[in-house]
């Protein structure tokens, strides 16, 4: 069975919008303030006071994304299913109920209390579309993109949904973000710094591929594999490594025949540089490599997400954006295909997207443009 | 999402829990109906309903004084225990094939309450930086403890975690992905969950009763629970599993964000899911292990999705109902009612609900009153519901 992705919905810094995002990254934007009233006036009409800001943004992205599948309720609403991946969903909501509850003594509304668990937006995404089938949170942040993008494939392919919304969202959870008047990112960079947090929503709808052409669509791509690793031995090359390795072992390619990559690399000075030479380790030196979190900053738990829609665009429009914010790839990691520009891409060859954690976890994906929409 | 295809086994077992951290003393207890709620210590009842809970006072200072959550030491405390009894470390399984998936509704979050406690005012910077801004601590930290190089998630899915993880790590397992995996649930009371129950106002003043006619609510309680899964090729250096997981079922009831449907709909399609994975029929169930809150609405839900898939022989299906001795242990409830399961099929004895004195005829199952109930069945079924819709049921055979 193939797993294909129908439909992106994105929510970024930049505003609302899968090519809007991507048209920011293709014109080496780096990531700026965020703000809630855009989300909200995308809900117009909907009674928010219930949702956390992280539901309202995850359902403007899933509104986008199954707008842009052309997606109708099924007959059979257990065949939907939600995997979302997220961080810091409900923390504030949290520490609000406990600031007014317990710290203040004040009445705590009982519709605030919902609204402080991880799972608060995959319930309300699924509430909303009546999604009856397979529903999970993964709440490890940025490769818990890919775990939910795993668990979403195992779930159309073991036959428990023949669609699955994959989601991942996060807003900074305080203190410095993108906006603030800081740099932006510097993927890869002799002069980056570290992460910048950003605010971030991505919805990629996936779907068997034979029931997507049965109703007369094309996908951006289809879904070849998802792996994460772990290495308990605080050793992130390694876990960048075994995630490569075990992503491409799943489908039929060697290393060499990945023509691309969307890295994670998001201007953290340990992270990049692990991300780097497990690229060069594993990849075949034309790979041509592009870190688009340069645009995006940090999402956290969008972040992987954000990724796979980036790769998704990238086929269908046989180009990687700019890694924005390299000005100079430092002279200390190993050569790489990155670039301040755009690349054009051989469309006819596997698409990689690899991310990482700072706590020694990563997380990849294959991608392959099989008669694919543009 | 879990096929039985591949032969899964428990072979250890760790728990934390209001009633003891051991697994045979706590076994004992429930089937004696020993209740672990009691008057609760940590924190200020004044503006609650309820001032009873089920708190682990085992670990009296579990983190340790170093900022570590309660939960990952529940968690911590739990895994060590099985990944002991299981005697992973005899078993020749590569530790990059050993993975660990933990289940939890609030993970690291609590955390948090201690620092907004000791602020005088609203600072929003203490949301960054902390303990509560990891919640992939639960399953990372655990993993560096014993060297565990293999498949390493949190997964969330409200008050169904515990069963969500199990299903994990069962599906690593016969994808290839591992040879074994640790599955948890764990989570700590909570100021903030107390209070948002108390919002609900689905706290019970006094005790928890699952399907009586004067049930008024759930107490809440904390603990951890982990199983060690392994394909049963590999366990044979385990004297007698507990038990085996013959199949998950996950599903949503998109209904409502913190009631279940009515008529238990959503909970039908698990349990129905459940038992077609585990390869059994509904006659072959022995034991139901419900959700049973003792809530007015959850407990007449639950039952009606019983009746509607076990008709008939709702008369002769005992049910147990941990959560009126141990309180509703939230993302390690289900992880210990699989304890429960496993061992209910070994012994052949199924606990008795505590204080189940008035059935309600709106509910009419075969609740296991007063004393331990005998019998002799290969198969028990779990359910676990949670905010939000989520629902996870898992069906367990014998060794």
């Amino acid at each position: 069975m193939a797993v294909a992705i129908s439909g992106l919905g994105v929510v970024t810094t930049f505003g609302i919008g899968a090519s809007r995002f991507f048209h920011a990254a293709m014109e080496a934007r780096g990531p700026a303030r965020f703000e809630i009233k855009e989300v909200e006036r995308g809900l117009e009409g909907r009674r928010l006071r219930d949702f956390n800001e992280e539901t309202m943004v995850l359902l403007l992205a899933v509104q986008e994304a199954l707008a842009d599948g052309r997606w109708a309720p099924p007959a059979d609403p257990a065949s939907l299913g939600v995997a979302v991946s997220t961080r810091h969903a409900g923390l504030k909501e949290y520490a609000t109920l406990y600031w007014d509850g317990a710290r203040n003594g004040r009445r705590v509304k009982p519709t605030l209390g919902p609204q402080t668990g991880f799972n608060a937006p995959a319930a309300h995404v699924s509430i909303d579309l009546r999604a009856k089938g397979p529903n999970a949170t993964f709440p490890s942040g940025p490769v818990a993109g890919f775990e939910a993008l795993s668990w979403a494939i195992d779930a159309i392919e073991g036959k428990d949904a023949a669609t699955m919304l994959v989601c991942g969202v996060d807003l900074p959870a305080a203190g410095r973000a993108a906006g603030d008047g800081g740099a932006g990112p510097r993927p890869f960079d002799f002069r980056r710094f570290g992460s910048v947090p950003a605010a971030g929503a991505a919805a990629i709808l996936l779907e068997d591929e034979r029931l997507l052409r049965q109703r007369g669509r094309l996908p951006y791509a289809r879904v070849e594999s998802a792996a994460t690793a772990f290495s308990a031995d605080g050793d992130l090359l390694d876990a960048c490594s075994r995630a490569l390795e075990d992503a491409i072992g799943q489908t039929a390619w060697h290393p060499s025949r990945i023509g691309s990559c969307v890295a994670g690399a998001n201007g953290s000075v340990l992270g990049d540089a692990s991300e780097a030479f497990a690229l060069h380790d594993v990849l075949a030196r034309d790979t041509a490599v592009t870190a688009i979190k340069g645009s995006s900053g940090e999402a956290e738990g969008a972040g992987a997400l954000l990724q796979v829609a980036a790769a998704a665009l990238s086929l269908s429009r046989a180009t990687l954006p700019p890694t924005t914010g390299l000005v100079r790839l430092d002279p200390a990691l190993p050569p790489l295909m990155a670039a301040p520009r755009p690349i054009a891409i051989d469309t006819g060859r596997p698409l990689l997207v690899h991310t990482f954690d700072p706590e020694n976890a990563a997380g990849a994906a294959v991608l392959r443009a099989e008669g694919r929409r543009g | 999402m879990s096929r039985a295809s591949v032969d899964l086994v428990v072979t250890g077992v760790g728990v934390v829990t209001p009633l003891g951290d051991e697994v045979e003393p706590l076994w004992r207890a429930l089937l004696a109906g020993e209740v672990g709620l009691r008057r609760l210590r940590r924190f200020d009842v004044a503006r609650l309903s309820a001032d009873k809970g089920g708190e682990v006072e085992s670990l009296s200072n579990p983190a340790g004084g170093s900022g570590e959550a309660r939960s990952l030491a529940f968690t911590r405390r739990a895994i060590a225990a099985a990944v002991y009894d299981a005697t992973l470390a005899q078993s020749g399984i590569p530790p990059e094939r050993i993975g660990i998936c933990v289940g939890s509704v609030m993970a690291t979050r609590p955390a948090i309450e201690a620092r907004l406690a000791a602020q005088d005012q609203w600072d929003p910077s203490v949301l960054r930086g902390g303990a509560w801004t990891s919640p992939a601590a639960l399953s990372r930290m655990p993993a560096q403890d014993h060297g565990f190089n293999g498949p390493n998630s949190v997964i969330s899915s409200a008050c169904a975690s515990g069963n969500s993880a199990i299903a994990f790590g069962a599906n690593a397992i016969r994808k290839g992905r591992a040879d074994a995996m640790v599955v948890a649930g764990a989570d700590e009371l909570s100021e903030a969950m107390l209070l948002m129950f108390e919002s609900f106002r689905s706290l019970a003043p006094d005790t928890v009763r699952p399907f009586d006619r004067n049930r008024l609510g759930l107490l809440l309680g904390e603990g951890a629970a982990a199983l060690v899964l392994e394909r049963e090729d590999t366990a044979k250096r385990v004297g007698r599993p507990y038990g085996r997981v013959m199949g998950c079922s996950n599903v949503a009831d998109a209904h409502h964000i913190t009631a279940p449907h009515p008529e238990g709909a959503g909970a039908k399609r698990a349990m129905v899911a459940a038992l077609r994975r585990a390869g059994i029929g509904s006659g072959d169930i022995g034991h139901i292990s419900s959700h049973g809150t003792g809530t007015p609405s959850n407990d007449v839900s639950e039952a009606q999705a019983i009746h509607d898939v076990f008709g008939s022989r709702c008369d002769e299906i005992p049910i147990s109902a941990t959560k009126s001795m141990l309180g509703h242990m939230q993302g390690a409830a289900s992880s210990i009612e699989a304890v429960v399961c496993l061992l209910s099929i070994r012994d052949g004895l199924v606990p008795p609900v505590a204080n189940h004195e008035t059935p309600d005829p709106a509910c009419n199952l075969d609740v296991v009153s007063g004393e331990a109930r005998e019998g002799s069945f290969d198969f028990a079924l779990s359910n676990s519901f949670g905010f939000g819709g989520n629902i996870e049921c898992v069906v367990f055979g014998p060794a």
